[in-house]
């Protein structure tokens, strides 16, 4: 007599195994440790792939080259796949045990990695919805000296039908902006979503002021010649501006010390701008809004289906 | 300070029709033992075997039956009950117990004119359980009482003496009587100084069955001192009156004392504790007080409060001064026991049935069970609605059982607990015999540091110690076998002595002239032979560390020819060994695997009138004051003002007579008795100026007696509750006549109420009679039962086939079961009957269970459930008891009185004096010690025809059972008609899940199905080979198997790596080195050697594997991977699927590997060998008795001169050893089993055939095959059979007998993960991108582990992982697809220590 049934056992154990989907049912819901979910997350945006396999040859990447592509959803499975079975070695024969149980769980683990993928922080990119899982994952390899001589470049993504000039521009978040190898001249960048304008633009911590034309002073003693395009305007009692219609080009060398002349006096400077503007005495955020530049940004705009 | 031990006093009245009418009829049963009926002298007709003195209980009258007048038996404590073994001999010694015992009675008579019982009146007797005399010592009143005759030589020659007396205590006088008075003046018959324990000369029940122990620890009061009383109630006149006894028990030697070591006990313990700490730098937390309290509880089972022990500390927390009790009293009231007989109760009997003549019956449901928690999980069902149906009524059963054993909690953690709980349940229908001795090596422990694990050893040492247990196993082996010869011995001798006094000669089967030359003398015959076994095997004597009990060493006297011998010598060249290494190692002996002797069934009854007599309380301590902290006050507070009595105050309290060691304690024990009796209450009201209120103090008192009408409550009942918490100062109240409160303190300081066990009165049992207010204390369970047996075959023998041929051990069990309907048995019935002493917790475990469930699961939602379950069992009146004695009835064998061998009927008797002589011959080797006296034959009568039953199998009806209380009285016990089917004159059984018969088996409904049990203690062998030899040492030529549980060397052979992706399976050698794969190519399988392997370019086995005889890999490595060369294709494709098939199955409960490389690794199976066999101790089968014809047993081997018990056992056991027992090898069902597949071996370079895998395809194919139930076959004590074994290390293997507890077996980890670090794994990589610098990939970094890139054809090449592979490094085209192995190569060799 026994206490339970192993026939009844085996049988439990075997269908249980006997297909992902059964698998599955019997697991419920999975939970992937965060860790290894973070892991698997990573490889999701190609952390650690061997770059011989993103670019098979150099030649689809010369130097001063920027490729966009999309991601393979196929291929993507195929990493993870590769990445989560790594020593289970019993996996070829369909039917197995091992490979049901791997295809049980490459779903939910593939979800947790696409969840746990790194998202790089933006005040005005919401998160990635769950209805954005299906979206394809796009992006750009750029190899050009510009990757090594401004570091921190910066990427935004739109998506078609979005520009800047929206009162709200709504951005594709963007996954991965990564510069290969700590002197490398190779940007990668992922973002979730279909890419239709992607602007490179300077790192944003270089805003700056800025003048148009500066010519060292000819002899010593001299003053340097510089000019500034200044942007004329009027500011009312109650604070709001009023643009002029052009520019007006002001000379600006003698703001310069003549000892040492790369060092501006602000106060001789202020008094040119303020001349300029049709007098009056120029404040700080007066002369924050003249002198200011922007980062240099060049914008690609997809011409259609890529 | 003295201890005051809770001793439980009963009493039972006989009253001159009881006596006359009751006691001497067939509902008393009389004593057991009767020495003074030992035949001796040459008039007496019968020889003086131990059998003449044995007095069946409830067969006939008693022969003393119980006189007139009140018989108090007291229980011993506990603790004196307990045996101890000795570690180093393996015998029981009992406590010494108390001798002397002071009875006091207070008495008062029933004044009729003034309708109130008069002053108490004390008197007092001493008993002085170990007087011995020749004669029947005199009474203190001229009535003489009856004593207990013991086996002592008298100075006229008769064998028996008398044990025990009384004396009134004023003539007492301690130094009066001489020493030879005394029990310790007398030797056993080993020489050895004889004292009174709890045994007696009888056994367990002796102390407490009281017709056995009558004025030992029993006393009889037949008022002789009081010459009215006494006249009155011998006459059968009218007379009422009340008395209340106390009993004191002491040890007259303070040596015997069990308190006389406490206090260096103590203080050596908290010496220890507090060097211990003081190594650690540990902070010492605990008191002298605490090591007291865990020395009391551990040793004795007493709980003391706080005050018993004092202490003062010095420097450093060391022990100053200490004050604990020094010596023990036991002490314990029986009060208010009344005697009606007037008015209308004048002539009735107290103890007297309804129906005259008749015993008393009680209607029982009876369940059957393996062991007690399965009975009374059935009972518990049997009860239970079923909503479910049957289904759900088994898994109640499973469940209770899980909550008994305490694995209830365990079965909702995944895994596989179910069947844990079958096996373990298994397990405990069997009973575990010692197994002798096994010897390992472990790394010496720093002091006060924990014994490292077992270790791995060099080969040729690991070989050593393999030599050493083996002539440990056959010393031990051959000293069980001597045991056994020596019973024979002893049971043949029985034979001829009763013929030889039998008078008239002549009519035996085997004529005692005849028998008496086969005993034959110290030359010739069977005790010669027994004799010679015993020099041959000699003795071994192990020296043991006092302090660890670690056995340091053996000795012998005996040459070096004897087994003894060369264990020693075996030992001396382990040590040799190992002096020879640097490191520090110690050889130690442990207790080698049990052997395992089958229990017999357990039968659990409920029933009315079955209170279970825990007279010693319920639990595992009891509550033990000092005398300190007895009541000695009653502070009376109410409305007339405060008063309060002391002990002495009261007139009229006995006092302790003089002589009497601990006097003080004994008055105050006696004080304390009369202040908490309500027959004092008028007394002590009266000295305390309250005189009125003595009704009330009565009331506060409680344990008024129901006869005198008073009911339940005060003090006395207050103990009694559930839950009582034990206070200082109790305090009780009481209303009428006026109010009253009473506390109850002590002499200078905080008094402690007694414990329930020690304080007792009269308690009416309505479920006897209305009238009836005398206890029935079950103690012993008579049984007659009938099984209907396994059947043997025309020639009397089992047929080879008789477990396989009959009995399934299918997939799905774990024991043997049949299909209905049965045919397997005689279906002629036996009738056995026997006598056990009851056991006293049936549902403790139950209760006990529950509580502590709810207290580690205190939010439990069924925790409200459970509470009612506990409070329901607990009032439940169950008793459980094994049917002891059944299954040795099956060998034709039953217990008898130990006495010595010696004839004193008849003279000259050679053959008696020279086994007498040989018994006591050899220092060191007393025959006596091992009992070798304890069995008789059944030789003749309807149990020894035809009824040998070495293979208990069959089915099992109870007829008759009948329970004997305390004092004698006798109870049948009846069950209802309607129980389950059963046949006519017999008592329906519930049987528990795995004794039921099989389903649709209505023929023996009702009934019990006994699966086979072997009924000699008997092991599965399952012993790991080591993977290799060294033929260095000699004696080794092959492989050797390991004793115990952890192989001093590595029993892995070598290792498949399943690679799929491959479609190939990777073999490799023991030390981790690749040797090849078999993998299917193109749908043929296809040898592959090893990666990057230069040497080998054709692929060719032979090449790789080197000559057959001298492989240069592992030889069982090299013989597997031929075998698997020479099959075809869908043998190697049938291997794989039923290694992946594995795969879902095993899921180790401790993995306890390391976690990174296994994930590297995947799953390797190891290759090892394991040699099974069923082993019974001594290597010998019980041999039958029969002798009741020419052709039986006895008969044949006096013919064929079988002196020798192994021949005697290999011929008369019915061909049980040829009979073959199915196997299980794995347990495919447990996820925690790791048998993927076996292949058994034969002799030879090409032992395989087949393969056997549980998971393998269902119809088989190509060789590879599902095990069936017949598979693997061993006999008992027959060749072992060695298998290859495919197993997963990380999980044992099992091995599944049902006729033996399951066992398993493992590599353990240490050994396994060490070969598996040393695993050079090569993983098949492709296809990958080469650029032009080379090959780039994302590898794990392991530490002692390189990569290295193995193309085909190329030697390996050594491989960085990159820091970061996915950084471009351009100048990397054209890529290159590159396919290969990617190897794992550890670093280097590990410290070699010889053994890999």
């Amino acid at each position: 007599m026994t206490m339970f049934s192993r026939a009844a056992r085996r049988e439990a154990i075997t269908s249980a195994f006997a297909g992902p989907a059964a698998v599955a049912a019997t697991l419920g819901e999975v939970t992937v440790p965060d860790d290894l979910a973070a892991w698997l997350g990573r490889l999701l945006t190609l952390a650690g792939v061997p770059f011989g396999y993103l670019v098979p040859d150099e030649a689809m990447l010369p130097p001063e080259s920027i490729r966009f592509f999309r991601l393979d959803e196929q291929w993507v499975t195929a990493l993870l796949d590769g990445a989560f079975s790594l020593g289970r070695n019993l996996t070829a024969q369909a039917g197995g045990a091992s490979a049901s149980l791997d295809g049980a769980l490459l779903g939910p683990v593939a979800a947790s990695a696409r969840a746990a993928a790194p998202l790089r922080p933006r005040a005005e990119v919401a998160p990635p919805g769950p209805a954005d899982a299906g979206a394809p994952w796009t992006g750009f390899l750029l190899r050009s000296r510009i990757v090594t001589d401004y570091p921190g470049l910066g990427v935004n993504v739109y998506p078609a039908g979005a520009t800047p000039a929206d009162p709200q521009p709504a951005l594709l978040p963007v996954r991965r902006l990564d510069r290969l190898g700590p002197r490398g001249d190779t940007l990668l960048c992922l973002v979730h979503g279909e890419a239709y304008r992607v602007d490179v633009h300077q790192a944003p911590e270089l805003l700056h002021y800025g003048i148009d034309d500066y010519a060292p002073p000819a002899a010593a003693g001299q003053g340097p010649s510089a000019g500034k395009k200044l942007r004329t305007f009027r500011r009312a009692a109650d604070g709001s501006v009023t643009f002029g219609p052009g520019t007006v080009d002001v000379a600006i060398g003698a703001s310069f010390r003549p000892r040492s002349p790369r060092v501006l006096r602000l106060a001789d400077l202020a008094t040119a701008l303020a001349a300029a503007n049709g007098g009056g005495p120029v404040d700080s955020a007066d002369m924050g809004f003249a002198m200011t530049e922007g980062v240099g940004m060049v914008s690609f705009v997809s011409r259609g289906a890529s | 300070m003295k201890a005051i031990v809770p001793l439980n006093v009963a009493a039972l009245r006989v009253s001159s029709p009881d006596s006359t009418n009751v006691t001497p009829g067939a509902g008393f049963a009389g004593r057991t033992a009767a020495f003074d009926l030992l035949p001796h002298g040459s008039r007496a007709t019968q020889a003086s075997t131990g059998d003449t003195i044995w007095l069946p209980l409830g067969q006939g009258s008693p022969s003393v039956p119980l006189e007139t007048g009140v018989h108090l038996h007291w229980e011993l404590p506990e603790y004196f009950k307990r045996g101890r073994q000795d570690p180093a001999t393996g015998a029981i010694a009992f406590p010494p117990a108390p001798t002397r015992w002071l009875v006091t009675r207070s008495l008062a008579t029933w004044d009729a004119a003034a309708g109130r019982y008069g002053a108490p009146r004390p008197a007092s007797w001493v008993v002085e359980s170990d007087y011995v005399s020749a004669t029947l010592p005199p009474g203190p009143d001229g009535i003489p009482r009856p004593a207990v005759p013991v086996p002592l030589t008298a100075p006229d020659g008769t064998p028996f003496m008398y044990l025990g007396r009384v004396v009134e205590a004023a003539r007492w006088d301690p130094a009066a009587q001489g020493a030879a008075s005394y029990l310790p003046h007398y030797t056993g018959p080993g020489g050895t100084p004889l004292y009174l324990t709890s045994i007696g000369f009888v056994g367990a029940a002796f102390s407490g069955y009281y017709p056995d122990c009558r004025s030992v620890f029993g006393f009889w009061d037949a008022f002789a001192d009081e010459p009215g009383l006494h006249a009155a109630i011998t006459g059968n006149n009218p007379v009422r009156f009340r008395a209340s006894y106390t009993v004191i028990g002491w040890l007259p030697d303070p040596a015997r004392d069990p308190l006389a070591g406490l206090a260096d006990d103590v203080a050596s313990q908290y010496g220890q504790y507090l060097s211990q700490a003081r190594e650690q730098r540990a902070k010492v937390t605990s008191t002298p007080a605490d090591v007291f309290a865990r020395v009391t509880a551990s040793q004795y089972g007493w709980q003391f409060s706080d005050r018993a022990v004092s202490y003062t500390l010095g420097d450093g927390d060391a022990l100053a001064t200490l004050d604990v009790p020094d010596g023990t009293l036991c002490a314990g009231t029986m009060q208010d026991v009344v005697w009606d007989q007037a008015g209308p109760a004048a002539g009735v009997p107290f103890l007297a049935t309804p129906a005259a003549g008749q015993p008393w019956t009680d209607q029982v449901e009876i369940a059957i069970g393996n062991t007690t928690v399965q009975a009374v999980s059935a009972l518990v069902k049997s009860h239970l609605d079923a909503p479910g149906g049957a289904p759900v009524l088994a898994s109640y059963e499973t469940l209770l059982n899980a909550l008994q054993l305490g694995m209830l909690r365990d079965l909702e953690v995944p895994g596989s607990t179910l069947a844990t709980l079958e096996q373990s349940l298994h397990e405990r229908a069997f009973s575990a015999v010692d197994g002798g001795h096994r010897w390992t090596i472990t790394a010496t422990a720093a002091p006060g540091a924990q014994a490292s694990p077992a270790v791995t050893l060099p080969l040729a040492l690991a070989e050593r110690l393999a030599a050493l247990n083996a002539a440990q196993l056959a010393y031990d082996q051959a000293r069980s076998r001597l045991l056994a010869a020596r019973e024979q011995l002893f049971m043949d001798w029985v034979i001829y002595v009763k013929q030889f006094c039998r008078t008239p000669p002549g009519t035996d089967v085997v004529p005692a002239n005849t028998l008496g030359a086969f005993l034959g003398s110290a030359t010739a015959g069977e005790l010669h032979a027994v004799i010679a076994a015993a020099a041959a095997t000699g003795l071994l004597r192990l020296a043991a560390d006092a302090g660890t009990g670690r056995i340091t060493g053996v000795a012998t006297a005996d040459p070096a020819t004897t087994l003894a011998g060369q264990v020693a010598a075996a030992r001396q060249a382990v040590a040799t060994a190992l002096a020879g290494l640097a490191e520090g190692w110690e050889l130690d002996a442990v207790p080698a695997d049990p052997f395992w002797q089958p229990t017999d069934p357990v039968l659990v009854l409920e029933g009315n009138r079955l209170d279970p007599a825990r007279r010693n309380g319920p639990g595992q301590s009891v509550a033990v004051r000092v005398d300190g902290e007895l009541i000695a006050r009653l502070r009376l507070g109410g409305a007339p003002g405060e008063a309060t009595v002391t002990a002495g105050a009261p007139p009229g309290v006995a006092a302790p007579p003089a002589g009497m060691p601990s006097g003080p304690a004994a008055a105050a024990v006696l004080a304390e008795a009369a202040l908490l009796d309500p027959g004092w209450a008028a007394v002590i009201a009266a000295a305390a100026g309250q005189g009125p209120l003595a009704p009330a103090l009565a009331a506060c008192q409680g344990g008024g007696s129901p006869l005198d009408g008073a009911t339940a409550g005060g003090l006395y009942a207050a103990v009694r509750a559930a839950g009582y918490q034990r206070a200082a100062d109790p305090a009780a109240s009481a209303t009428a006549p006026g109010p009253l409160t009473v506390t109850f303190t002590g002499a200078s300081g905080p008094a402690l109420p007694p414990d329930p066990v020690g304080w007792n009165a009269q308690a009416a049992l309505p479920e006897f009679s209305a009238t009836r207010a005398d206890p029935f204390l079950p103690v012993w369970m008579t049984w007659e039962l009938r099984l209907d047996p396994l059947a043997r075959d025309a020639a009397g023998g089992y047929p080879a086939g008789t477990l396989a041929d009959r009995f399934v051990l299918g997939d799905d069990e774990i024991d043997l079961a049949y299909a209905a309907p049965a045919a397997f048995t005689t279906r002629a019935p036996v009738s056995y009957q026997g006598t056990v002493v009851l056991s006293k917790k049936p549902f403790v475990s139950l209760t006990e269970q529950i509580s502590r469930y709810q207290q580690e699961f205190p939010g439990d939602a069924a925790g409200a459930g459970l509470a009612r379950a506990q409070a329901d069992l607990a009032g439940r009146k169950v008793l459980a008891q094994a049917l002891d004695t059944f299954s040795l009835a099956q060998t034709l064998r039953t217990t008898i009185p130990q006495i010595p061998v010696a004839d004193l009927v008849r003279s000259p008797d050679p053959v008696t004096k020279a086994i007498a002589a040989a018994a006591t011959a050899t220092a060191g080797d007393n025959w006596y010690a091992s009992g070798f006296n304890g069995l008789t034959a059944i030789s003749a009568g309807p149990q020894a025809q035809y009824n040998y039953g070495p293979l208990r199998a069959g089915f099992l009806e109870i007829t008759r059972l009948t329970l004997v209380d305390a004092f004698g009285q006798v109870m049948e016990l009846t069950t209802a008609a309607d129980g389950p089917g059963a046949a006519a004159g017999t008592l329906p059984l519930t049987p528990a899940a795995d004794l039921a018969p099989a389903a649709g088996d209505a023929a023996n409904a009702g009934r019990a199905y006994l699966p086979p049990r072997v009924l000699a203690p008997a092991r599965v062998s399952a012993q790991w080979l080591s993977a290799r030899h060294d033929p260095a040492v000699a004696g080794f030529s092959a492989d050797f198997a390991e004793a115990g549980d952890h192989p001093a060397t590595s029993p892995v052979c070598g290792w498949i790596v399943p690679n799929h992706l491959d479609v190939s399976l990777a073999f490799y050698d023991a030390g981790g080195s690749p040797v090849g794969s078999f993998g299917l190519e193109h749908g043929a399988s296809t040898y592959r050697t090893r990666a990057g392997n230069l040497a080998n370019p054709g692929d060719d086995l032979d090449a790789d594997l080197g000559p057959v005889a001298a492989p240069r890999v592992n030889p069982h490595v090299a013989r597997l991977m031929r075998f698997v060369a020479r099959q075809p294709a869908g043998f190697l494709a049938a291997l794989m699927a039923a290694i992946e098939g594995s795969d879902q199955f095993i899921n180790p409960a401790s993995a306890t590997q390391d976690a990174s490389l296994a994930v590297l690794v995947g799953r390797p199976l190891a290759i090892v060998r394991t040699a099974q066999s069923l082993a019974t101790a001594g290597g010998v089968l019980p041999a039958s008795q029969a002798s009741t014809t020419k052709a039986d047993a006895l008969s044949a081997a006096v013919a064929g001169k079988w002196y020798d018990y192994g021949d005697r056992s290999a011929r008369t056991t019915a061909g049980l050893g040829q009979v073959s027992i199915p196997v299980r090898l794995g347990e495919l069902t447990d996820v925690d089993d790791g048998l993927v597949a076996f292949l058994p071996e034969e002799a030879g370079d090409a032992p395989y055939s087949v393969v056997y895998a549980a998971a393998g395809p269902a119809a088989g194919a190509s060789g590879v095959l599902r095990p069936g139930p017949d598979t693997v076959e061993l006999t008992l004590n027959g060749p072992a059979r060695t298998f290859t074994m495919i197993v997963d290390p990380r999980a044992p293997v099992h091995v599944t007998t049902g006729i033996l507890p399951t066992v398993s077996m493992q590599v353990p980890p240490d050994q396994y993960l060490r070969a598996m670090r040393e695993l050079s794994v090569a993983f098949t990589t492709r296809p990958v991108l080469a650029g032009q610098p080379g090959l780039r990939l994302p590898l794990p970094a392991q530490a002692g582990f390189t990569w290295s890139w193995v193309a085909a054809g190329d030697a390996p090449a050594p491989l960085a992982p990159p820091p970061a592979p996915d950084v471009p490094s351009y100048g990397y085209s054209p890529q290159q697809l590159l396919e290969g192995w990617l190897d794992l190569i550890p670093d280097s060799p590990q410290p070699s220590d010889g053994s890999q």
